[in-house]
């Protein structure tokens, strides 16, 4: 009977390989190559391509802005979110009733609804260092010299973490009250008689409750951070001077500006091999909890 | 067992259908390719160029009424970087417009991917109206070098940069006269700055930040014989960056930034934050080209005027985009009679009426005075071979490159010698591959 279930899997299955096994296979073949894309001849390189990757400076720039990507779009945004959906579940819920905490919550999300190319053109007006709002708010309070957000190389790439870290900040802000739906009030209210305090509830009740979303969400955000490549493109072009560029879009500029399709193509396996790396860590890492728990 | 069939045989049947489907639409498509005439461009409906091409289009269907005519928009950063796709798939346009230079149309000619069309422009007598250098980032040889081989695009219209003024700072500067000479000019923008103004309003972002780089370059035109340009632009001989015009160009070039000439700030600042920054009155010029001639006519609040670069021996300008057809475009013949059109009098005289600066139109014909004069100095610079082009054109990834640099000198990261050394390295070894 089990062997029948295998048809079900055939649509995805197709899918699948029509949509990335095949593409990711040809991409992987490409790496080998130098091409200039189009209908131009392929040269064969070997591992030519990978050898130029290792001792690219540029990559490796890209590839250290990738642990800020994941600082700004998992660490900050997972910390966070756990402690406003406890905060509005446990706290505002309770005083100011469950309507309001959805309110919250939604205003929250809303980053994530928004197109991304708008949410980049409203925070590259609002980090405008001439008339953008926080340069004006900072005039306003006597900063003779604010600074220049998206322009100065030493302040980019924070600037750009912050806009992540407020788009990202609804998703798992939402799924973390979603499980926090699960727990029986009347937990909390023991461990309150108790004489347990916000904090310990926090890490006796709230933490160990959230622990499998907490898995989900480091997974899918740590995905999303190594490829991130949208608001990169919209806010800063990688730049300036460099100090934004990650692999996403440092492969994008193979591909598209400097006509170096192999080349782009190398970089784009290298990412996907690490990308594939990193989630069967984590996936691994969720196993070995929950069997202990 | 059984029941596994009978769902194998729905599964394969759903398949079937859904393949006969698509079989079906695609069929249907390709019967129909030799009546439907698709055109891909970029231009803004409301722009001069978008305007002409409107009646370009009535005057098309009207000598094709069985044609159906598929204009399409989409954007010039999207058709740049999707070009080598689009024009690569089975399904492509007939006619396309797409962008000059080796970076561009250069790689696309040399991929194979655009029809030569040097035997249709000795037939329909497109090197008399497209000349000189308007017609020069038209060709490219077999490794997408600009300037010699094979015809593969036709431009409509020109381009040149100037610098917007607003009259009322100048006056309250005590600047009583325009200036004549570059040294004229700075003194002009002393002037400015002891007013507490900031003389030139730029940006140097990496992602459409170009003024930065306008303004480099312009500096270099200034300096520059048509010999260097050509050498540089063409790849027709090998270019010492250490040496003027590329040494003074880019010394003066940092000059103005330390001398406050162009503001501060630049690196997170785009061009249309800079053209805005003008409107508002917070500078007291705009380097910019005619593409915004029309928005300052409309938008500016005060008394404005415009001049090029005093005392530059060449000037930044070229050419507009290219119409192109594509290696594999179904209908090349109604291509070539679109192109034609947009070449012809009735379009070109009402790009010219617009302000659009047409390459084949009767600078006569214009009613409005300073659309009139503005046209007439195109055609000045353009009869003077004058137009130095725009910087980014001889290697792939150059946009990129001078971007990055022009960052790091406005932020006070680099200086003009090192960005020189930078500069040689990339376009010997950008034309060399």
């Amino acid at each position: 009977m089990r062997r029948s279930y295998w048809w079900y899997l055939l649509p995805i299955g197709i899918g699948f390989t029509a949509v990335v096994a095949v593409p990711f296979a040809a991409n992987v073949v490409l790496s080998f190559f130098r091409w200039k894309g189009g209908i131009a001849p392929l040269h064969w390189n070997g591992f030519g391509n990978y050898s130029d990757l290792l001792h690219d400076a540029n990559f490796w720039l890209s590839f250290r802005n990738s642990v800020f990507m994941i600082v700004a779009i998992v660490v900050i945004p997972t910390g966070a979110g756990i402690l406003l959906a406890a905060t509005l579940v446990d706290y505002l819920g309770k005083r100011f009733g469950a309507r309001a905490a959805s309110f919250l919550r939604a205003t929250y999300y809303l980053p994530q609804i928004l197109p991304i190319a708008v949410a980049g053109f409203i925070w590259s007006w609002i980090l405008d260092p001439g008339s953008g709002s926080v340069n004006t708010f900072l005039r306003s309070v006597g900063v003779s010299d604010p600074p220049d957000w998206l322009g100065s190389p030493s302040l980019a790439l924070y600037s750009v973490m912050l806009m992540l870290v407020w788009l990202q900040l609804g998703y798992p802000l939402v799924i973390f009250m979603a499980a926090l739906s699960r727990v029986d009030p009347e937990l909390y209210e023991a461990a309150a008689i108790d004489g347990a305090g916000w904090w310990r509830q926090f890490g006796a009740i709230t933490l160990p409750t959230v622990r499998p979303e907490i898995f989900i969400v480091v997974l899918t955000a740590t995905v999303a951070a190594l490829k991130v490549f949208a608001p990169i493109l919209i806010l800063t072009g990688g730049g300036p001077e460099g100090s934004t560029l990650v692999p996403s879009y440092y492969a994008y500029r193979n591909f598209f500006e400097l006509s170096q399709v192999g080349y782009g193509s190398t970089i784009a396996t290298v990412m996907a091999v690490v990308i594939f790396g990193v989630a069967a860590v984590l996936l691994g890492w969720q196993r070995r909890v929950e069997r202990r728990a | 067992m059984r029941s596994v069939s009978r769902r194998a045989c729905i599964i394969a049947a759903a398949l079937a259908l859904t393949a006969t489907g698509l079989a079906g639409c695609g069929g249907g498509t390709s019967g129909e390719s030799g009546k439907t005439f698709k055109i891909l461009q970029y231009e803004n409906a409301s722009t001069a160029q978008g305007q002409g091409w409107q009646k370009a289009l009535e005057i098309f269907k009207a000598k094709h009424p069985d044609v159906k005519v598929e204009f399409q928009q989409t954007s010039f950063d999207a058709f740049r970087q999707n070009a080598k796709i689009t024009l690569s798939g089975n399904d492509v346009p007939d006619v396309v417009e797409f962008n000059k230079g080796n970076a561009d149309g250069g790689q696309l000619a040399a991929q194979g991917l655009l029809e030569p069309l040097t035997d249709q422009v000795t037939k329909n007598g497109w090197d008399k109206k497209v000349t000189g250098s308007m017609a020069a980032f038209a060709k490219y040889d077999e490794n997408g070098h600009a300037g010699t081989g094979d015809w593969y695009g036709i431009p409509n219209i020109g381009e040149y940069v100037m610098f917007y003024y607003n009259k009322a700072k100048f006056q309250q500067a005590g600047i009583a006269k325009l200036p004549t000479t570059l040294a004229e000019f700075e003194t002009a923008m002393d002037k400015l700055k002891a007013a507490g103004q900031i003389p030139i309003s730029s940006s140097a972002n990496t992602s459409q930040g170009f003024n930065q780089m306008w303004i480099w370059y312009s500096l270099v035109s200034a300096l520059s014989t048509r010999q260097q340009i050509d050498d540089f632009m063409f790849v027709k001989a090998p270019v010492d960056f250490h040496s003027d015009p590329w040494k003074e160009g880019a010394e003066r070039f940092q000059q103005w930034i330390d001398k406050g000439y162009v503001g501060d700030k630049l690196g997170g600042l785009s061009f249309e934050q800079a053209t805005v920054n003008f409107l508002s009155g917070k500078t007291a010029m705009l380097i910019w080209n005619n593409g915004e001639f029309a928005r300052i006519r409309k938008d500016a609040k005060f008394d404005w005027g415009y001049f090029t670069l005093p005392g530059a021996q060449l000037s930044m300008g070229s050419s507009g985009h290219l119409w192109g057809v594509p290696a594999k475009a179904k209908n090349k013949d109604l291509a070539y009679d679109w192109i034609n059109t947009t070449l012809s009098p009735e379009v070109q005289n009402l790009i010219g009426q617009q302000g659009g600066l047409p390459l084949a139109g009767d600078t006569a014909t214009i009613s409005d005075p300073v659309t009139r004069q503005f046209t007439e100095r195109f055609d000045q610079l353009v009869k003077a071979d004058t137009l130095s082009f725009y910087p980014d054109y001889p290697v792939p990834g150059f946009l990129d490159f001078i971007q990055t640099h022009m960052q790091a000198m406005s932020n006070r990261n680099e200086t003009a010698a090192q960005y020189l050394d930078a500069l040689q390295k990339f376009y010997d070894d950008g034309t060399k591959r």
